[in-house]
């Protein structure tokens, strides 16, 4: 294919983008590793927990990250399963973006995708709250 | 693909497979053969009336990735031959290849179906109401919505507003037709940002005036 890369004739190589933001994530989960979000306040406070009562799609998201980086999948799914879930699929994002940059194919995602996730995430957030499956998809 | 009606003037001579197409750069006629790429099959393009865009939102969704030649969806004549003779540097896998659109431009589509839509190629002008960046409205109401229901706030709100601009922008330059939705994820974005804003500073006062002595650590001084 005479493709060019993504990139080619611009001051950025293909790999600028995809690997700043697998470096920022390697941050992060250090940030995450060394201070344990297990311990009640050690990141802060959730102002939507605090203000509604109810847990948001996210909540037990850092704790279920902490216990994946200690090797506990089983204490992570009890923790946020969706995110669980999500953990490869972003991971394997990552991968097909940076496949693609290389080679050069449009990096393009169908808004579909958008809204299918925007909707899977609101029903796993109203699901978690109520009484029936709270207990399995709570934080 | 080969089934040319014969009332459709802008049907592609016999189908127009079997590689009988010599290449893009010599259309005898207006804007023939991408049509049929428009959908699987799809000669109908062919039969509208060129001033509709057609498409509306659809073939953002996964359309086998004909739209890459852009001008079909306006389907406008005039989009014949100036553009496809652009179209061999990205090596015209065209020839013979009619019904599988997506597939022989960008190889194995992974997870994330047919790209295309927002590819800068140039000739991809809009009449009005061209539907090439339709995404940006479309994300842009999806992270809106989510910055609220998801309680995401500023995290997705600030993008929002970013894309929801852009949006706008495209939608005013032609190349989208949504400007609706780019201004409701507009919309969301700001309110978000604003909610985000006066509660951040709430907490700062309330904190400041002591209203959380009574949780977390502060150590029980009394």
């Amino acid at each position: 294919m005479q493709r060019p890369r993504v990139g080619v004739g611009t001051a950025r190589p293909w790999w600028s983008a995809p690997a700043a933001l697998a470096a920022s994530a390697v941050g992060a989960l250090a940030l995450v590793a060394l201070r344990d979000p297990h311990e009640p306040g050690s990141w802060g406070l959730c102002p939507s927990l605090l203000l509604t009562g109810w847990a948001c799609p996210a909540c037990g998201g850092l704790r279920a990250t902490s216990d994946l980086l200690h090797g506990d999948i089983g204490g992570a799914w009890a923790s946020n399963p969706l995110w669980v879930t999500l953990v490869p699929v972003v991971v394997a994002a990552w991968v097909v973006w940076t496949v693609r940059r290389y080679a050069g194919r449009p990096t393009r995602v169908p808004p579909v995708v958008g809204v299918v996730l925007l909707a899977v995430t609101v029903v796993f957030g109203v699901l978690r709250n109520l009484p029936v499956t709270g207990g399995a998809l709570g934080p | 693909m080969s089934t040319s009606d014969p009332h459709d003037p802008y049907a592609a001579p016999s189908g127009g497979d079997g590689g009988a197409q010599p290449g893009h750069g010599s259309q005898p006629q207006p804007g023939t053969p991408e049509h049929g790429g428009q959908q699987p099959g799809g000669q109908q393009y062919g039969g509208a009336p060129y001033g509709t865009p057609p498409s509306g939102e659809q073939p953002g969704y996964g359309t086998p990735g004909a739209t890459p030649y852009g001008a079909p969806e306006q389907g406008a004549p005039q989009y014949g031959a100036p553009q496809y003779g652009a179209q061999p540097a990205y090596g015209a896998p065209q020839h013979g290849a009619q019904p599988a659109y997506g597939a022989p431009q960008y190889g194995a589509q992974p997870a994330y179906g047919a790209p295309q839509y927002g590819q800068p190629y140039p000739y991809a002008q809009p009449g009005f109401g061209s539907t090439e960046k339709n995404d940006l409205g479309i994300w842009a109401l999806v992270l809106g919505i989510a910055s609220f229901v998801l309680s995401c706030m500023f995290v997705t709100g600030i993008p929002a507003i970013i894309l929801g601009r852009k949006a706008q922008r495209a939608a005013d330059e032609g190349r989208a037709n949504n400007r609706g939705m780019a201004t409701a994820g507009l919309v969301l974005g700001w309110i978000a940002v604003g909610l985000s804003l006066a509660g951040v500073l709430l907490f700062v006062v309330l904190l400041a005036v002591g209203a959380f002595s009574s949780t977390g650590y502060e150590s029980y001084s009394s």
